[in-house]
């Protein structure tokens, strides 16, 4: 499809704004319904165990309850997702994100805060105390904790087949051992990325209505409503045509990708089983103990270089721990491959990687999934590199990364010139040449560091990537698109109003966007994420658009009613005559489109960090930060520049501040008060570059720019300090630890 | 000598009495009794600054008062009419501040309360502002746009 | 629960006295809100102070510093007057949490909390303070250092509450170091330093710590070891005095925010620190 003219669109104010800036009731937290009652869920306390018997008579008692659900509401915790996808004659697929074994109301019990039972009620005190008399007897199994645990050889089986989650996936090209042994240098290490928590200011909460016929309506924030809706009929066995999902606002940073464990899909339950609309609001804490993390990571590198800086052979072996249920893990693995084995240009290069299972919160969808923890440690071996053989590390990139001409893991021909722009422009404007990497001030040390990365755009190596949009001409003179596509926030309703505008050549203001809705909105595979918005859903935009313009011209020129941006009012004429004239709905197109490539739309950055280090207390500040992001077309380049700064702030924040403990299975921080989400005194400005390209598509912003952040700051810290972290966040502990005052 | 009588209060201007459970939390009453669902909901432990209003003319947070405490008082929340609360929804709107949004309700009425509350002897206005920021949190770091339609409304302030 | 609103202290004295461990005391609520929402506690009764305007006094003179239980923080961070007579105290109540907070905790309320890396606790210890136990029986004065007992314990008997809170100012150097991992966080670590000067040599010296075990505490042993030097010597060995401190304070409390050993790092840091900066 074209794009536009030129490289960078103007920016344009958010056409949502006005209604936040009033508190609208628009959240899901906000959302009611008359005669709703107020559900509560019982969570294991443990993390693995057979369910022997439920006892509710007590938990009936308590005036008000309505409605009490169990394993038993699910065909005994049989519904839902088998371990083993059943795809006849395939078994899984590579890359698959079959989210094994996932159930509503297990009779086994897979990690602290899986679901057991839900209580509905006229209040949600009233819920809450049935809850707590509820009587559940469980066998304890023995849990397995870690991915060490699961991987030895005697381990307890999490599922029957095994505790990796499938496939293991593997990759070589080359002879990689000989080449490491020939290398003039080598470089061992291994790197490790924590669990992030979402932490979502707004808890989680969903609200379900029975709408008749055995159908229900679930009101909730979601990245993709269709996702949602499948996976709601696979774990209540029913048919998704009696299941519609409609997405609140709220953000998701990934975290509403999947369902949650035991609140969509108990909400719905409960209003089938009750005829009345049901509210589950998770507590904040709930929310941190159910609600997913981002995957922690192990990764073990050896790197082989020549004597001119040549990487000339890359070992790599990941593991990542998916908890109890892998909603996305199999692609986690692939993911990480991809970046692994694409960003250089290697000869010699080997992958594997392993998804793991344990009984502990699961690991799901995260801003900047894969490449986050692909980056943070191939970047730091690299950046470890260039110290030890005193190369610029700029220098080392641009020897060594992709080149024009070449090909991504999965195919895909690359063009390598924004890559070259974003490191260029990034360092200029750092003044990367212009001081030392380090300086020091008496107990306190400056120092200087880089990282590139790439991610992709659109979820890659699935051939199921496609968006279909549809766009209408109303009866009050607007056209009005259609899609399944939500805003989380990222300014996606903005976004595809001015692609739609220039496309059909409006004005803004008569674009209406109709959003996140599964009744009507055409298919669309995986939603607001991984920054497919603006080039797969805006290209199928694009494509609609352009064939309700030539439709609209027409009827035009039959109406003689002048069709353009200066007489955009005629709009209303033009349904009107149709109406009067023609009869039959209103013009309308739509278009679907699935991108050829598995990996579309690589998208690359480039990022500088100056932090100054307290020698005594270890405490890191960051004092400037550079981001340059190839951003393909630019159609709103004001919010653009806001999702990098958003995606440095939440990638800063893994880097120096986040970690969610989980010890014995139990989250021990799970609340704002002992999770450090940062604040106004923790944020730091970032100078942003906005990469374009002409030529090309839209490629994304929203999710591709946490991976340079956490290596770009351990290199400086290291260049401060004299130490290379090799685990995140760095806390002045670690910090201290690494110069040997702890 | 037990709660016998009603709590009164003037709520966005209006004088209001309030005769039920003074136990819950005004977030709670705010919400849920009077179907006020500009302030929202968040961390319920006072860190995240979703739940902001103003009481007597200074930024407290909603969820850690309870009703009981507002007796006599004067509540402004962000449905408010007041001009000024208005001037800062539009440095906001103009500043491109909202993302998701949750977060935007409560760091207008911090930054109102910026503007009503006069800095200590510590602070300049600027610093003013940014410290009464630190009871709010946004998740998706918008805080740049925050802090400059902040300072927008602060030094536009006839002094 | 139902809420009991005096509007005399002697009102409020009877209730406790009544309800004994079955009433919580509430005064600017940002602790006890927070506790009743999660289900940490579930009282019979709350006594709310609010409209006792005795507890709402602040004198603040050359002699003494007094205020009752519902003066906030922001009260006393916004009190000139204060500033110029305390001004360790005044610095530390403009540190608490957020400004938010300040606006209806009250520094007594907070005391009686007694939760780990909260502010006023080192300032009321490196202040020689004492907190007013009110009951029906009678009043008594408590001195700050034996106020907090544990973790979310104090010394308070059933039937009392803790009313007023004075201290006599003394001309003293002062600063206060809070190390926290986020700014409105609860510390980590926080030392707060007072010494007197007398005739060019330090007469009296209070290290306060907390935010480190159980609760906060005074180095006393690393206090005497000043006594009598003169501030050139106490600023040349001020790394021993660091060391000699963070010892005694022996921080006990590992958690998600930092291990023990850290917090014991920067009491040692900040007293080292802190003597060579105000002497």
């Amino acid at each position: 499809m074209n794009s536009s003219k030129s490289t960078k669109n103007e920016s344009v104010l958010r056409i949502d704004a006005p209604e936040k800036v009033h508190g609208a009731p628009v959240y899901s937290t906000d959302f009611e319904l008359p005669g709703m009652l107020h559900a509560k869920v019982l969570r294991s306390y443990i993390s693995r165990g057979k369910i022997l018997s439920i006892d509710t008579k007590a938990a009936y008692k308590v005036p008000g309850v309505i409605s009490i659900v169990t394993s038993e509401d699910v065909s005994g915790g049989e519904l839902g997702f088998p371990e083993l996808r059943p795809i006849p004659g395939k078994g899984i697929p590579p890359g698959s994100d079959w989210p094994s074994g996932f159930r509503l109301f297990p009779s086994i019990v897979n990690f602290i805060g899986e679901g057991i039972a839900a209580v509905a009620a006229e209040t949600a005190e009233a819920a809450q105390e049935a809850v707590d008399l509820i009587e559940v007897e469980i066998e304890e199994m023995p849990p397995v904790l870690t991915m060490d645990e699961a991987l030895s050889p005697d381990a307890q089986l999490i599922f029957p087949h095994g505790n990796l989650v499938q496939p293991e996936w593997t990759y070589t090209k080359g002879n990689v051992e000989k080449a490491l042994t020939d290398a003039f240098f080598t470089f061992e290490g291994i790197y490790k990325t924590p669990r992030q928590a979402h932490a979502i200011i707004e808890p989680l909460c969903a609200v379900a209505a029975p709408t008749g016929l055995g159908r229900i309506t679930i009101w909730t924030v979601v990245n993709s409503p269709h996702e949602i809706q499948q996976e709601l009929a696979i774990l209540l066995g029913m048919n998704e045509d009696k299941i519609r999902v409609i997405c609140t606002q709220g953000p998701s940073y990934g975290a509403r990708d999947n369902v949650t464990n035991s609140l969509e899909a108990a909400a719905g339950l409960l209003a089938l089983k009750t005829g009345r609309p049901i509210r589950i609001a998770l507590t904040s804490e709930e929310t941190f103990q159910v609600g997913r993390t981002r995957h922690e990571s192990r990764f073990h590198i050896k790197t082989g270089v020549d004597n001119d800086g040549r990487i000339i052979a890359m070992w790599g072996k990941v593991m990542v721990n998916s908890g109890a249920y892998s909603l996305i893990s199999g692609r986690i693995i692939e993911s990480i491959g991809s970046k692994f084995l694409s960003l250089y240009d290697i000869p010699n290069i080997h992958f594997e990687g392993q998804a793991v299972r344990t009984n502990t919160v699961p690991a799901g969808s995260y801003r900047c999934v894969a490449s986050v923890q692909n980056y943070f440690a191939v970047e730091t071996q690299l950046n470890e590199i260039a110290t030890k053989l005193n190369i610029d590390p700029v220098k080392l990139r641009q020897i060594n990364h992709i080149k024009t001409g070449a090909k991504l893991f999965w195919g895909t021909p690359v063009d390598s010139s924004p890559l070259e722009r974003c490191i260029s422009q990034g360092a200029d404007k750092f003044g990367w040449n212009e001081k030392p990497l380090a300086i020091r001030k008496g107990n306190k040390a400056i120092g200087r560091g880089m990282a590139i990365s790439t991610h992709h755009t659109g979820i890659g190596n699935v051939s199921r990537e496609g968006s279909a949009v549809r766009v209408q001409l109303t009866s009050d003179g607007h056209v009005e698109v259609i899609t399944a596509i939500p805003d989380n926030g990222q300014g996606s309703l903005t976004a595809l109003t001015i692609m739609a505008a220039n496309a059909l050549d409006l004005p803004l203001k008569s674009i209406r966007i109709r959003m996140g809705d599964t009744l009507d909105a055409p298919f669309d595979y995986m939603g607001a994420g991984v920054n497919r918005v603006t080039y797969i859903t805006g290209t199928a935009l694009r494509g609609a658009s352009a064939q309700l313009k030539k439709i609209l011209e027409v009827i035009s020129k039959e109406a003689q009613i002048p069709y353009s941006f200066k007489t955009a009012n005629n709009l209303a004429l033009l349904a009107d005559w149709h109406n009067a004239i023609k009869g039959g709905s209103l013009p309308s197109a739509e278009y679907m489109f699935r991108p050829k490539e598995l990996d579309p739309l690589p998208t690359f950055a480039a990022h500088f960090a100056e932090v100054e280090v307290s020698l005594d207390t270890g405490e890191v500040k960051v004092l400037n930060y550079v981001a340059a992001q190839d951003l393909g077309e630019i159609i709103n380049p004001d919010i653009c520049t806001l999702q990098v700064e958003g995606g440095v702030y939440h990638a800063i924040g893994m880097a120096l501040f986040e970690e969610l403990h989980v010890e014995e299975g139990m989250v021990t921080n799970g609340n704002f008060m002992e999770y450090s989400v940062g604040g106004v005194g923790e944020w730091v400005p970032t100078d942003v570059i906005l990469v374009g390209t002409e030529n090309l598509p839209p490629k994304g912003v929203g999710t591709s720019v946490a991976a340079p952040v956490a290596p770009a700051i351990v290199a400086a810290i290291a260049n401060a300090t004299g130490y290379f972290l090799h685990e995140v966040p760095a806390t002045p502990t670690r910090v201290l630890e690494a110069l040997g005052k702890l | 000598m037990e709660k016998d009588s009603p709590i009164n209060f003037i709520l966005n201007g209006k004088p209001t009495a309030y005769d039920g459970s003074s136990v819950k939390s005004l977030l709670d009453f705010l919400r849920y009794d009077m179907n006020l669902k500009g302030t929202k909901e968040g961390c319920r432990v006072g860190y995240c600054g979703a739940c902001t209003v103003i009481l007597n003319g200074k930024p407290v947070h909603s969820c850690c008062v309870l009703l009981v405490q507002v007796n006599n008082k004067e509540i402004e929340t962000i449905e408010s009419t007041s001009p000024d609360l208005e001037t800062v929804r539009e440095a906001f709107i103009s500043h491109n501040a909202p993302q998701c949004g949750v977060c935007i309700p409560g760091m207008i009425m911090s930054c109102l309360g910026a503007t009503r509350s006069q800095p200590s002897s510590r602070e300049t206005k600027e610093e003013h502002l940014k410290n009464i920021l630190t009871g709010n949190i946004c998740r998706c770091g918008g805080y740049s746009r925050i802090i400059a339609a902040g300072l927008e409304i602060i030094n536009s302030e006839s002094t | 629960m139902k809420i009991l609103v005096p509007h005399h202290l002697n009102e409020a004295l009877e209730m406790k006295q009544q309800y004994g461990d079955q009433a919580q005391v509430l005064a600017g609520g940002q602790s006890l809100s927070v506790l009743l929402q999660k289900r940490l506690v579930s009282p019979e009764v709350l006594i709310y102070l609010g409209e006792i305007e005795e507890l709402n006094t602040l004198i603040v003179s050359e002699e003494q510093v007094r205020f009752g239980a519902m003066v906030t923080n922001s009260r006393l961070e916004y009190s000139q007057e204060l500033k110029k007579i305390a001004p360790l105290l005044s610095h530390i109540c403009s540190v608490v949490a957020s400004p938010h907070v300040r606006n209806l905790g009250t520094v007594i309320g907070n005391l009686c909390h007694a939760e780990v890396g909260t502010d006023p606790p080192q300032a009321l210890l490196a202040l020689d303070a004492q907190i007013c136990a009110s009951s029906v029986k009678g009043t008594r004065w408590i001195p700050a250092i034996d106020f907090i007992t544990d973790f979310f314990e104090t010394t308070l008997e059933e039937d009392e509450i803790a009313t007023e809170i004075k201290l006599s100012p003394t001309k003293c150097k002062s600063t206060y170091f809070k190390h926290k991992v986020r700014s409105m966080d609860l510390a980590i670590a926080s030392v707060a330093i007072a010494i007197q000067i007398q005739d060019d040599k330090i007469a009296s010296a209070r290290l306060a710590i907390g935010g480190i075990g159980p609760k906060p505490i005074r180095a006393l042993n690393t206090e005497s070891s000043l006594i009598g030097i003169t501030p050139e010597a106490a600023i040349e060995n001020a790394d021993h005095f660091g060391s000699s401190a963070s010892i005694e304070a022996n921080p006990s409390l590992s958690d998600s925010f930092a291990p023990a050993k850290y917090r014991k790092h920067l009491v040692r840091i900040a007293v080292s620190k802190g003597i060579r900066q105000i002497l």
